[in-house]
């Protein structure tokens, strides 16, 4: 990520002027446990490192590690609760974080998380994550029912205005969330949720669009069937790469590959047990009681009409 | 009739002079006429006939033999549909039958009634297709009678929601959940009119189209309940919307002056709402026109009894069954 020197400078000075070096280290040590000022600044340890000079490594070595925001994240919460029971207030945080919000990114109050501004970029790394880091994450798999014969049996013409539509529907639903959309193949997407409520994000976001195609497949569909899907939902570690072939080298992307396969119905989505536990049980109980299919224990939520 | 033609593309009637003058279309049919057979005169006196007769409802022409020299002239007369030979040749699939659908839709909502003496049909109220054109609630004057759909709008829970958040959670959750109605509600041009404690009168303009954005819109929200009270409205607990649609006319007044108003419909509005309606579902009266249901959402509406003169039919519920 690419943070604007007069960003840089407001950083260094928000933190010489709030808080010690000494504190300074501890703070990064939130995000990097083995974080080390001096030999990081080639300061031999007996020499004593003045305010400034921590504030200015330490926000050099930030931005070089790719954990700029993560570090904001960790002042503002600290800003806020403080820190081992001790208040540390932050001058100049907040202009921080407006800062920031020109550069694109908001900042959501609930999750004290900062998002990328979906309505001016949508990155597949959040603008946050790099090669290799590893983060647990909800995501969502979703394959359209019988993609080929449905494509046989309607014009081209018809196909790619339904899958346009679909793809709408899917990139609504997902990037409302703070959702990104990792793979979109010819019949099916995968979309993953890294920040915020992530797993309850990914249900949500399966819910919607089921509720939506209820409604697209019988105002607006142009084909001459219903567009019908499947949708897996799951939970797991991810390393994250930049190379898409190699993001879907990761375990729980091929797990919820092959719950959707194996374990879906049409029309429906699936939901594994470990995903299943973090959401509220007021949503909870929108879904069918958990069933043992394919050595999945999986939940099932499709929309249901009252018998006439 | 061409190959793929069933009745979900319409019905056809034959020029006999019986079967015209029996013919009586719902709102939302298609009627074809076909012309095989006739002289200039005939034709265009039995396409005038079967214009009258299918009245607000849409009507099209079926010309096998190819008689019709120029097939746009029939639109200029108000047709939304020509089933020339090639098309008896070649059949018809579902596709035509909702390109025409909504071609007939989209003229409807753009010509408005057309003044050539239609009868409304049985199912059409009078006040259902008066004013096609809106122009913005500005233009709406106080002290004016005019013809609205009438939107109640009710939310509750297990218990007592005041009770649940308290006096100050719930005047947010009030605040959270009128801003989240109106954007759901916001390609209908609502107006808020009236707001009780628990309940909410929208005033929809009396257009079809309007009215069709409204029912749709109610429709989704009932459907998305769960995510909405949830996620929108920060509800950790199961909510339900009760929805209902009147049509009627009453004098306007701005919101928040309107103490003075007496309506019959306004009153029915409310008793329907308040008395008759049942959570999780969407209650229409007999005076809301039934176009407004698209014919793929018919399935989901069902006979719902008479109330207080007026047949019902509601929608069915979503969730788990």
């Amino acid at each position: 990520m690419k943070v604007k020197s007069s960003t840089i400078s407001l950083c260094r000075r928000t933190l010489y002027e709030s808080i010690s070096a000494e504190m300074m280290v501890r703070f990064v040590r939130l995000l990097d446990p083995e974080y080390d000022l001096h030999a990081r600044s080639g300061i031999p340890e007996n020499y004593p490192i003045t305010n400034q000079m921590a504030a200015t490594r330490i926000v050099q070595d930030i931005i070089d590690d790719g954990r700029f925001i993560d570090f904001i994240e960790t002042l503002v919460r600290i800003d806020a609760d403080g820190y081992m029971g001790r208040p540390y207030p932050i001058k100049g945080l907040n202009q921080i974080v407006k800062t920031l919000s020109l550069d694109g990114f908001l900042f959501d109050r609930a999750t004290r998380q900062f998002f990328e501004n979906a309505n001016e970029r949508a990155s597949p790394d959040w603008g946050r994550l790099r090669d290799g880091d590893e983060r647990q994450a909800a995501v969502l798999r979703l394959d359209v029912v019988e993609n080929s014969a449905l494509v046989k049996r309607n014009s081209s013409e018809h196909i790619e205005r339904a899958y346009a539509d679909l793809r709408a529907i899917v990139h609504r639903s997902v990037h409302a969330r703070y959702g990104r959309l990792w793979l979109w193949e010819g019949d099916g997407a995968l979309a993953a949720f890294v920040f915020g409520h992530k797993e309850r994000s990914a249900i949500l976001a399966g819910m919607e669009i089921l509720n939506e195609l209820f409604f697209y497949n019988r105002l607006d569909n142009p084909l001459e069937e219903p567009l019908r899907v499947r949708i897996a939902a799951h939970a797991g570690p991810i390393i994250y790469r930049d190379q898409p072939m190699e993001l879907l080298k990761n375990e729980t992307l091929r797990e919820v590959t092959q719950i959707e396969a194996r374990s879906t119905p049409t029309d429906t989505m699936s939901a594994s047990a470990n995903l299943f536990l973090s959401i509220d049980r007021v949503i909870q109980e929108r879904f069918d009681p958990e069933r043992q299919t394919g050595g999945d224990k999986i939940r099932y939520y499709s929309v249901n009409l009252e018998k006439a | 009739m061409p190959p793929g033609f069933d009745s979900a593309h319409g019905t056809v009637v034959n020029r006999d002079t019986t079967e015209l003058k029996n013919h009586k279309p719902m709102s939302g049919d298609i009627s074809y006429i076909n012309i095989m057979g006739l002289d200039d005169t005939e034709r265009r006196k039995s396409m005038l006939a079967f214009r009258r007769r299918c009245g607000q409802t849409a009507w099209a022409i079926a010309d096998p033999l190819g008689e019709i020299d120029d097939p746009a002239s029939v639109f200029f007369m108000g047709a939304c549909d020509y089933l020339g030979p090639m098309t008896f040749k070649h059949g018809v699939d579902k596709a035509r039958g909702r390109d025409v659908r909504a071609y007939a839709q989209s003229r409807l909502e753009n010509d408005g009634p057309r003044p050539s003496g239609a009868t409304p049909c049985a199912t059409v109220t009078a006040a259902g297709a008066v004013d096609e054109t809106f122009g913005g609630w500005k233009s709406v004057r106080p002290g004016a009678v005019y013809p609205f759909y009438f939107l109640f709008v009710a939310v509750s829970a297990q218990m007592n929601l005041k009770t649940r958040l308290g006096e100050s959670g719930y005047i947010a959750f009030r605040d959270r959940l009128r801003t989240q109605t109106q954007q759901v509600l916001a390609d209908a041009e609502p107006l808020l009119w009236m707001e009780t404690d628990t309940t909410a009168i929208y005033l929809i303009p009396s257009t079809t189209r309007s009215a069709r954005h409204a029912m749709v819109a109610c429709l989704k929200l009932l459907l998305n309940t769960p995510v909405f009270g949830y996620e929108r409205l920060g509800l950790p607990f199961p909510i339900e919307f009760t929805c209902a649609v009147h049509h009627g006319s009453t004098e306007f007044a701005v919101p928040g002056k309107t103490g003075t108003i007496v309506s019959d419909a306004v009153n029915f509005i409310f008793h329907l709402g308040a008395k008759c309606a049942q959570a999780g579902r969407l209650t229409l009266s007999s005076d809301v026109d039934r176009s407004i249901i698209p014919a793929a959402l018919r399935e989901v509406f069902v006979d719902a009894g008479a109330f207080e003169g007026r047949t019902l039919v509601h929608s069915r519920r979503f969730g788990a069954f």
